[in-house]
């Protein structure tokens, strides 16, 4: 009988030791989230500005 | 309380891969691992230790000239490719862009 409560306690702080994992991935994951929503807009924008200040104009013009 | 829609994390980022000219987007962690990646996985690690080196002199370099300023963008021009290179504290987003196409 005192196997079986030994065991019940073991199992139970297994479940808790996963709980907290599972709860430290969350928090994790949503600071990963927060990382590429914000980076992403930024990088976006970026992309967005087609003006390409390292064009070589002298190729093919001929003067 | 508002319910914020927020993006999943691997959507946000194909749909950064699929933008015109994006060859690759690569996410990092401060150590420095590939914890997200849209390139091929030889590649991945070799943009994941470089970059990882690269940004990390960055940042000594810009505090070295002012204690109180802090690198926050990073862009590369190369022959080939232009990097995007976002930093944070935690993590660290690469994005390859071929220029050319644009």
């Amino acid at each position: 009988q005192i196997m079986e409560e030994v065991e019940i306690n073991e199992r139970q702080k297994q479940a808790q030791l996963e709980d907290e994992k599972k709860q430290n991935e969350t928090a994790q994951n949503e600071d990963t989230r927060d990382f590429v929503d914000s980076s992403s807009k930024i990088v976006e924008r970026a992309l967005h500005e087609t003006y390409d200040f390292m064009k070589d104009y002298t190729i093919g013009a001929e003067v | 309380m508002a319910i914020t829609q927020q993006s999943d994390v691997d959507e946000t980022l194909k749909r950064l891969a699929g933008r015109k000219g994006v060859e690759g987007v690569v996410i990092l962690n401060s150590d420095g691992l590939a914890i997200r990646s849209t390139i091929e996985a030889e590649l991945t690690k070799k943009y994941a230790s470089h970059v990882h080196q690269l940004v990390s002199h960055s940042k000594d370099a810009i505090s070295g000239i002012d204690s109180e300023n802090e690198l926050t963008f990073l862009r590369v021009r190369t022959k080939k490719h232009e990097l995007m290179i976002a930093p944070d504290k935690e993590y660290l987003m690469i994005v390859v862009q071929n220029f050319h196409e644009n």
